[in-house]
Order: structure tokens, then C-alpha cells, then sequence
């Protein structure tokens, strides 16, 4: 029997595989019986819900895709009257949150605290200009949402969702790490900006969005590997994940997880196929613990 | 229940301007009215996300697809020959309520969903336009089924010259109440739906649109394809793909 199981503080996963923020609705669960999953993450949710973004608001570019949605959310009391939906889904439940200040991020965290399994602060989001990247940007305000959240929740697991477009990445995985974090998510999307050579206007009605994708995997990769040197808490890895190899590179780089994203949408039966070609790998290798590849990469 | 599924291309005819393709499925795929599939290949990562399309034909594991070559994916779906396998992803969206006999406006490869829409219905006014004969599909198999079919080419070169609106309209205004009482669906390119929807609220019709975009998920997950309407965002993939006329917002 092979241990996939892996911890997020006081939450353990029965395998390191998780559905990342902003991909699924719960009608993706007739695809699949979600229980095989370690856990899944929610659309990112503030208290008072947001509109979301001008459309167009995806576009697809060489093996990837920008997105501009805008964190389209009914806030937090519509989410918590839903919550049921996301129970039954038998798979723990991760609220990623989101907000205009350290407070509401705090008030966010209080109101759904025993309605879900673990939090996932969004500082990291590209495409709203009020909240989300620039917090991800300063290890000041991560460290301060963070110890927010951290003392809404008491010991509940707590990951810190970063973007990778920033030139104080470590600065802010350790500010959230001495916050108070359980875990990071590395990362968010990459910003990007597609344009229509025939009107000169961007493709998306948000002006620019976030990459995600295949094309995004090697830069993620390295950020997971450059991360997990730095800090002493575990890695969640996202990024372009569209096989289990793909999956298996983030946890030789230093992933103690990952999240499968936009890579759903073409393949919605993938989580299935990253769980079993992951148990495949490990048995044809003869290794019994998902921990055995760890960081295992050779330099 | 969604479900994934290969599918082997069977036949492919050029019909005018658009390619008709026959597909098997591993599992029959349930499409009913309004609903559409995603359509991706194992190959094309670099066509990173799949694509939505309406059926034309469903028969258990036979589907058929009409297309128009306009963009990447379609172009590369116009050169696959028979015995190309691709994956299918379905049914999609919310299905609808056809009524047995309603007034269908199709413009160009509009005609598709409106064409699959038919199979369900006993009958009714067809209208149908292209820019030419090469864009009008489906006529005699219409006439067939029980429908009127009333077809318009921009150039004249089959049917009525002008647009399809403007035939629909000469329709209206020589028998009008004709169409109390049925519902109305349309589709097509986005200046020919407004004008639709004038006409709509003129003539106070029963109107609903096929409406298409970008998408992601197909399953309401991303919220890439909202569409402004009169209630806010709304998502072409669950909370559609048909829409009444008077709530949608067309830019």
C-alpha cells in the first residue's frame, strides 16, 4: 500500500491532489466522485461578493490562456447558504478568501469558519485592482492579513496563495510563513496581455489577465523549487498541471501537493488520471510514500 | 450526467461553405434541445481549451457537427480526414422547452442549433440566410420534417436577396398574429440578433437567442463566458446557451 497522505497543518490529506480556486463548480462533480481527491479549493469569496470583470474574459493563447473574470463571487453569507452542496461532495473544503483590507480578509475567515476544512488567502489575484496583487506584493500587508486570518481561525489550516509576479516572492511566503501560515500555494497566474492586431484593443474586456496553462508550468516549477529551499513550510504547487507527470515534476521540485487548474477544462477527468497515474508511477518504482519524492530533485 | 467520451470520425462532406461531421461515440452523448458539447483533441495542446459546439444530428452514438471553418480549431477540424479521434465533453448547458410547432431564424453557420432544435418539433416557419448558397444548409430535409422554409442570401444567389431579417420581417408585417402564440428562436451573427431583437420587441414576440462565447469549463466553473443582460452577468454555459431576447444585452 502506498502512503500518498500528506498534511496541511492540523488537516491531513488522504492524497496530495486538489482542484484549484476558480476552475470547478460543483457541476464538475458529475464527471467525477470527488472523494478520490486530498481536497478542493472554492471559487475565492469576499464578504459582499463581487460583479466580476467586463467580458471577454478569457482568450486562449499558445499553450496556455489569460483569464479576466474579475473574482465574480455572491459573498460570504450566499456561499455559507450554499455550503451544504460542498459537503456533499465528500472531499475536504478549502474557502479561498479574499478582500479589501486585512480586516475583511479577518471577517471573511470568521464567518466561514466552521463551514470548511481550511482557508487559502487569495493575495495574489491579477485582475482587480482593489485587493488581491498588491497585498500578494508586500510581505507587509501578507504578513499582516495573514496573522489576521490566522487568529479568526485558531489552528484550522491556513494557506497563503502567492503571486508569481513579483520581485519579493521569498520576501512574502516568509512574512506569511511567520504569520502564521500552514502552507503556500506557489502561485497564482502570470500577468499577461493579449492584443487584436485588426482593432488594436486587448483580446480581454479586463485590458490584461492571468496566464495560466502549459505555458506557465517551468516557471512555476521553478518557483516551487526556489521556495521550498527558503522556507519551512510545505509548497502547494499550481501551475499548467495536464498529466500526472506534470503533477510529478512539481513534487520532485518540492511540492508537498498540488492544485489541478486550468487544465480541467480541456480534460475534466483529470484529477481521476493524476491520482492513479501517480499511484502507477510510485508502484512501478517500488516507492512507498509520496514522500520518498519530495525534493528529491538532483542538482 | 456529463460525461467524456472519444469519438471516431466517421464521414466528413463539404456541404457549401461548411463541413458536415460524422462522429461515433464510445457512449451515446444525451444532447436535448439548447444544450451543446465541448469538443478537444489529445494532440492540439497547443488549442489549449476546448471548444463549444451544438450538435446538428444526435442518434445514440452518432453525433453530427456542421462547421464553418473561421478560426483555429475549425480550420484544423476542416483538414482531419475519417478515423481521426476526438474527445467530446456532455451535454452541456440548460436545456429548453422547443414547443411542437415555433418560428427558427437562422443566419449562417447559425443554422446548427437550430437545425438539431427541429428534430424536437412537428413543425413551423424556418427562416434561413447566408451570405450565399454556399451558407444555406438543410432546406429540403426541413421541408421534409413539416417546416415552411423561407431562405435569403445577401447576394441573391439562392432565395431572396437581403438579409434574413428583412424576409422575416416582410413575414410579419404581411401576416401579422400569424405567429401568436409560438415562441420564436434565433441565431447568428451578433448585428443580425440585435436587429432581431428590435424586431422582437416591435412585433412583442415569444423571442429567445442561441448565444456563444469564449468559454472555458462549459460547466459554470471559470466564469469566462458571462454575457451583460438586464440581470447582470450571466453565463453562457449554465445559465444558457438560450437566452429571451429582452434580457439580453448585445454590444
Amino acid at each position: 500500500m502506498i502512503n500518498l497522505s500528506i498534511s496541511i497543518g492540523s488537516l491531513k490529506l488522504k492524497n496530495p491532489i486538489m482542484l484549484a480556486s476558480g476552475v470547478w463548480e460543483i457541476q464538475l462533480s458529475e464527471m467525477f466522485d470527488f472523494s478520490i481527491l486530498g481536497a478542493v479549493v472554492l471559487k475565492g469569496v469576499n464578504l459582499k461578493g463581487k460583479i466580476g470583470n467586463l467580458p471577454p474574459r478569457i482568450v486562449e493563447t499558445p499553450c496556455g490562456m489569460l483569464n479576466s473574470i474579475g473574482l465574480e463571487n455572491p459573498g460570504t453569507d450566499k456561499l455559507i447558504s450554499n455550503i451544504n452542496d460542498y459537503k456533499a461532495l465528500n472531499v475536504p473544503i478549502i474557502a479561498n478568501i479574499f478582500g479589501n483590507s486585512a480586516d475583511e480578509y479577518g471577517e471573511v475567515a470568521r464567518r466561514l469558519l466552521n463551514y470548511v476544512d481550511g482557508f487559502e488567502i487569495n493575495i495574489s489575484c491579477p485582475n482587480v485592482k482593489e485587493s488581491g496583487i498588491i497585498f500578494g506584493r508586500d510581505p507587509g500587508s501578507a504578513f499582516d492579513i495573514t496573522k489576521k486570518v490566522r487568529n479568526s481561525i485558531g489552528n484550522k489550516p491556513l494557506i497563503v496563495k502567492l503571486t508569481p509576479d513579483s520581485d519579493k516572492i521569498l520576501e512574502v511566503a516568509k512574512a506569511a510563513e511567520d504569520g502564521g501560515a500552514d502552507a503556500i500555494s506557489s502561485s497564482n497566474t502570470f500577468t499577461g496581455l493579449a492584443i487584436d492586431i485588426e482593432t488594436f484593443k486587448p483580446m480581454l474586456g479586463g485590458l490584461s489577465g492571468g496566464l495560466s496553462g502549459p505555458a506557465i508550468k517551468p516557471l512555476s516549477i521553478y518557483r516551487v523549487w526556489t521556495l521550498s529551499k527558503q522556507i519551512g513550510i510545505p509548497i502547494i504547487g499550481i501551475g499548467g498541471i495536464i498529466s500526472p507527470e506534470d503533477a510529478i515534476e512539481y513534487f520532485i521540485a518540492g511540492a508537498s501537493a498540488v492544485q489541478i487548474g486550468s487544465g480541467l477544462f480541456r480534460n475534466p477527468t483529470l484529477p481521476v488520471e493524476v491520482v492513479e497515474g501517480l499511484i502507477k508511477y510510485l508502484e512501478k518504482r517500488h516507492i512507498n510514500s509520496i514522500n520518498n519524492i519530495i525534493g528529491k530533485l538532483e542538482v | 450526467m456529463k460525461l467524456k467520451s472519444k469519438g471516431i470520425l466517421k464521414k466528413k462532406s463539404k456541404e457549401g461553405n461548411y463541413f458536415l461531421f460524422t462522429f461515433e461515440l464510445d457512449s451515446p452523448m444525451p444532447l436535448m434541445p439548447g444544450q451543446f458539447l465541448m469538443l478537444t483533441s489529445d494532440e492540439s495542446i497547443g488549442l489549449f481549451l476546448p471548444r463549444p459546439f451544438s450538435p446538428v444530428y444526435v442518434d445514440g452514438r452518432i453525433l453530427e457537427l456542421l462547421i464553418k471553418p473561421v478560426g483555429k480549431m475549425t480550420n484544423l477540424l476542416a483538414e482531419y480526414e475519417t478515423g481521426k479521434e476526438m474527445i467530446f465533453i456532455g451535454p452541456l448547458g440548460k436545456t429548453i422547452e422547443v414547443g411542437k410547432k415555433g418560428v427558427l431564424i437562422a443566419g449562417g453557420i447559425g443554422i446548427a442549433p437550430l437545425f438539431f432544435q427541429s428534430f424536437f418539433m412537428e413543425g413551423g416557419l424556418f427562416f434561413i440566410g447566408g451570405k450565399n448558397r454556399n451558407e444555406i444548409y438543410g432546406v429540403e430535409k426541413l421541408k421534409s420534417k413539416g417546416f415552411e422554409v423561407f431562405v435569403s442570401t445577401d447576394d441573391g444567389s439562392i432565395g431572396k436577396r437581403g438579409f434574413v431579417t428583412n424576409a422575416f420581417e416582410e413575414f410579419l408585417k404581411k401576416s401579422p398574429g400569424k405567429l401568436r402564440g409560438l415562441k420564436v428562436f434565433s441565431c447568428g451573427p451578433k448585428e443580425m440578433l440585435k436587429r432581431m431583437q428590435e424586431i422582437g420587441r416591435i412585433y412583442d414576440l415569444n423571442l429567445f437567442f442561441y448565444l456563444e462565447e469564449r468559454m472555458g469549463c462549459g460547466m459554470g466553473g471559470c466564469k469566462g463566458c458571462a454575457i451583460k443582460t438586464n440581470n447582470g452577468y450571466k453565463l453562457v454555459c449554465i445559465d444558457g446557451p438560450v437566452f429571451r431576447a429582452d434580457e439580453v444585452i448585445i454590444d
